[in-house]
């Protein structure tokens, strides 16, 4: 999932402005595959284990001296449009995200003096079965 | 298709079939009289035949019960019956001695358990 220019990210705490963008992949852990007497293919695959990594990139335009830490646990969430109007406006959000990487690419503006940080995180289940992501539909004119 | 006393025990899921070393049974003369050197051969080795696969069900209770029907063969004395593999080779008169289930249940789409199933014929049974 991508998500281009969300208006604001929570994360916890922080009110993340300036995102560019924000990706939600979804990667294998470790699969379970299994071949047969029968021949070279493999006729069963499955994935058991798999994470849930959440990358918030922003565009820094002035100093952030407290950014997010490795290892803190937030709440996420974030609102998504087709365009800037109310309708079909969607919550998206995690109820437990742990930081894992806070990065920043200096210099990689257009201007050549922007910088870029990327908050990398790990989406947690509540109970290991139920999806981390939770996707709900906002009624017109709500928050 | 594949079985074992003409039940298909493994077929819920993909399942390959391993035979262990063919020859003698090799034993040091150290190990039975303590000082002499060089080995022995004592007898022909048991046929030791050993299915790997993963059992699936769209249940843990489904999985669960596979599980304790294979369970419920490995009696003592052992269970015996002809085992065949997927390509109708017979092994005949062999016993069901031990079933290893991996280290966890897997949890996905399905629900599975990956094994390790171990049949000898022993020599008293040829």
């Amino acid at each position: 999932m991508l998500i281009l220019n969300p208006p604001t990210v929570q994360l916890g705490p922080h009110t993340l402005e300036d995102v560019a963008l924000l990706a939600i992949d979804r990667v294998a852990h470790r699969t379970a595959e299994e071949w047969s007497d029968a021949g070279p293919h493999p006729v069963f695959a499955d994935v058991p284990e798999q994470r849930t990594v959440v990358r918030i990139v922003r565009r820094l335009e002035r100093d952030d001296p407290a950014p997010p830490l490795p290892g803190e646990q937030h709440t996420l969430a974030f609102h998504t449009s087709p365009n800037l109007s109310d309708a079909d406006r969607r919550r998206i959000s995690i109820a437990a995200a742990v930081v894992t990487a806070v990065t920043h690419q200096v210099g990689g503006g257009p201007s050549g003096r922007g910088a870029q940080q990327t908050i990398t995180l790990t989406a947690l289940s509540p109970d290991g079965a139920s999806d981390p992501i939770s996707i709900t539909t906002i009624a017109d004119g709500a928050d | 298709m594949s079985s074992f006393a003409g039940e298909g025990i493994f077929d819920s899921g993909p399942h390959r079939f391993r035979r262990l070393p063919l020859g003698l049974q090799v034993v040091p003369l150290m190990a039975l009289d303590g000082i002499s050197p060089g080995s022995v051969a004592l007898g022909p080795l048991e046929l030791i035949v050993e299915v790997r696969g993963r059992l699936i069900a769209p249940t843990t209770a489904a999985l669960e019960a596979q599980v304790d029907t294979i369970g419920s063969l490995l009696t003592y004395p052992p269970t015996q019956g002809d085992l065949v593999d997927h390509h109708g080779r017979v092994y005949e008169k062999i016993s069901f001695v031990r079933f290893e289930p991996d280290d966890r249940t897997d949890r996905g789409r399905t629900v599975s358990l990956a094994y390790t199933a171990r049949f000898v014929r022993f020599l008293s049974d040829k």
